[in-house]
């Protein structure tokens, strides 16, 4: 493996203000984090089936993208985010085709025009799919006990086709479940949200703790 | 098979819209563009997108653009580089004869972006040019001062093109950096980079545009009458460019020219990021005779000079929006023309701040 290290210049880091100075630090951005033997028993790993990928037919220069952003969340996304702050679970409808969307839009994308009004909702609804993740995003890392991802749509608000009942569109979320083991998940077991306690929530996707069982699960 | 602009719609150039995401500023352009056509969104048959991942911080932004403006259950490509580069994929998938109505669309939003630099700096070779994390304007100015050597033009000309963008811009309603300034202004603006004075840069701004194209005749307003698109002289390697010079323009518009069998034209708009990719492209295009920046210093670019170079304020006057730049040529160009009644024109859009590639369309009001 030939690598060739690459780092934050003194220079550079020297031009940054204070803070973001600190932040890059205490990434470790400054280092020579492209050592061979930091990082050898990682690139050694075999990820995939391709030999291509080994780390001794690379030459690596080794870049952290310190890319920041700071996404506006819009009108709709701000006024969602805020409810959740607030422990309310809110969305928009479209007059013309009924549908409620969660998270909300301020447009209808099936009929193409500005969504009539805001709606709040229980979160109550079903297990539309669901998968036991033992995997981590980090490439190798696998999880002792699963996390359990799912999509849960929430009661009556499915548009479904009339012949074969498919359903069109859900309100509802792709969140975890927990507070129920692994194997007695299931498509449309009946779920609830489980809110973070008032001061703790901040506006975030994660002032619902986790979606759990309504009938208080299997342990 | 004729090409025809059938509607434009756009948001206004700002320096930041806090209180709207990317998704609403766009719907806010599609729905314009559909009114300007007075067609409904089920007769387009397909988007063609422009997007930076990286400038947006969403990997597959295209992914993301469909569903506000009206292209759920359609057709759906993304172009990278500059958004004439998307114009004119649109106008090719057209000629395929598979499309009757494409909408093509852009959006750019910096305000999302805390280090604009920082993230410029991952398009450059991460062995040798990376590592000593080069300032893109740093870069700009390179190119300024090869450009001031080369053709004897001197740095107040710079400060005349932003004086020039920056007062047409004042009858603009979309420009977010409008001003009634004066060359003096501009050379006392702080140094950024010598030649470049903050003012010979064009500030970042966020904006989103919809161009609705179709071979429909009926619906046609503008016709697309050549388009032409080149890839500099540059390798990735910063070195061995040539400086100072916009190699793609000559042969993107020649084409753009040659296919519009004109050889004239009555205005044109060009992305210029800094006040002297105006003044290059110009020496590019060729088409005046005269070494642009005494073209410039007669007053032959000015609103009523006779070649009018980015009426609309350009890029200085109106904002950069990264690769939305060259939707916002077309843009401004159809409203133009239909302000100004004048008939043809040529559109230049560099593929990024500092690149040697880039995109020319020329556009007529007849159809
Ligand atoms: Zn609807």
């Amino acid at each position: 493996m030939r690598v060739k290290p690459a780092r934050y210049s003194e220079r550079y880091l020297a031009q940054q203000p204070e803070d973001v100075r600190r932040a890059i630090i205490g990434l470790e951005l400054d280092k020579e984090f492209g050592r061979v033997e930091g990082w050898a028993s990682s690139l050694n790993r075999k990820y995939t089936d391709t030999d291509e990928w080994r780390a001794e037919n690379l030459i690596l220069t080794y870049w952290r993208i310190a890319c920041r952003y700071s996404h506006a969340a819009g009108k709709a996304a701000t006024r969602f985010l805020d409810g959740l702050r607030d422990g309310k679970i809110l969305g928009t409808k479209c007059g013309r085709c009924q549908r409620v969307m969660i998270p909300p839009r301020l447009f209808c994308e099936w009929c193409f025009r500005d969504v009539d009004e805001w709606v709040e909702h229980s979160g109550e609804g079903a297990i539309s799919t669901y998968s036991l993740s033992y995997i981590g995003t980090d490439p190798g890392v696998r999880l002792e006990k699963p996390i359990i991802v799912a999509v849960i749509w929430f009661d009556n608000t499915s548009k479904k086709s009339p012949s074969s009942q498919t359903v069109l569109h859900a309100a509802g979320l792709l969140h975890i479940v927990d507070g129920v083991k692994p194997e007695n998940v299931s498509i449309g077991m009946r779920v609830r949200p489980v809110w973070r306690r008032d001061g703790e929530r901040t506006g975030s996707i994660l002032d619902i703790a986790y979606f759990t069982p309504v009938d208080g699960g299997v342990g | 098979m004729d090409v025809y602009v059938a509607g434009v719609g756009e948001i206004p150039c700002r320096p930041a819209y806090g209180d709207l995401d990317f998704r609403e500023m766009l719907y806010t352009a599609a729905r314009k563009a559909y009114e300007d056509a007075g067609i409904h969104p089920s007769e387009i048959d397909g988007i063609v997108s422009s997007g930076m991942d990286f400038y947006e911080g969403i990997s597959i932004t295209d992914s993301y653009t469909p569903d506000q403006v009206g292209g759920r259950l359609k057709f759906n490509t993304l172009v990278s580089n500059d958004s004439l580069n998307a114009f004119i994929h649109g106008y090719m998938l057209l000629r395929t004869g598979h499309f009757r109505n494409l909408m093509v669309t852009c959006y750019a939003k910096p305000s999302n972006m805390l280090n604009y630099p920082e993230v410029v700096l991952n398009s450059f070779d991460p062995h040798v040019v990376r590592p000593l994390t080069p300032h893109p304007y740093v870069l700009a100015a390179l190119d300024a001062r090869a450009y001031l050597s080369r053709s004897g033009a001197s740095p107040r000309d710079l400060s005349l093109v932003a004086v020039k963008n920056k007062k047409n811009a004042l009858g603009n309603t979309s420009a977010a950096y409008a001003g009634a300034t004066t060359p003096d202004d501009v050379e006392n603006s702080a140094p950024v980079s010598e030649p470049l004075k903050r003012g010979h840069i064009s500030t970042l701004c966020d904006y989103a545009a919809a161009v609705i194209l179709t071979t429909d005749r009926r619906l046609g307003r503008f016709t697309v009458k050549g388009v032409g698109n080149a890839f500099g002289a540059y390798s990735s390697d910063l070195s061995s460019r040539m400086w100072g010079l916009l190699a793609w323009v000559r042969h993107a518009a020649q084409k753009a020219l040659r296919m519009a069998g004109i050889g004239k034209v009555d205005f044109v708009e060009v992305s210029e990021p800094f006040a002297h990719t105006e003044l290059m492209a110009l020496e590019g295009l060729g088409i005046d005779g005269e070494p642009a920046h005494k073209t410039l210093r007669a007053g032959g670019y000015d609103l009523g000079g006779h070649l009018p170079v980015n009426p609309s304020g350009g890029c200085l006057g109106m904002g950069y929006p990264l690769n939305a730049a060259g939707l916002q040529r077309v843009v401004q160009s159809v409203k133009a023309m239909s302000r100004m009644g004048w008939r043809t024109c040529m559109i230049l859009s560099s593929d990024g701040e500092v690149v040697d590639a880039g995109s020319a369309v020329v556009l007529t009001s007849e159809v």
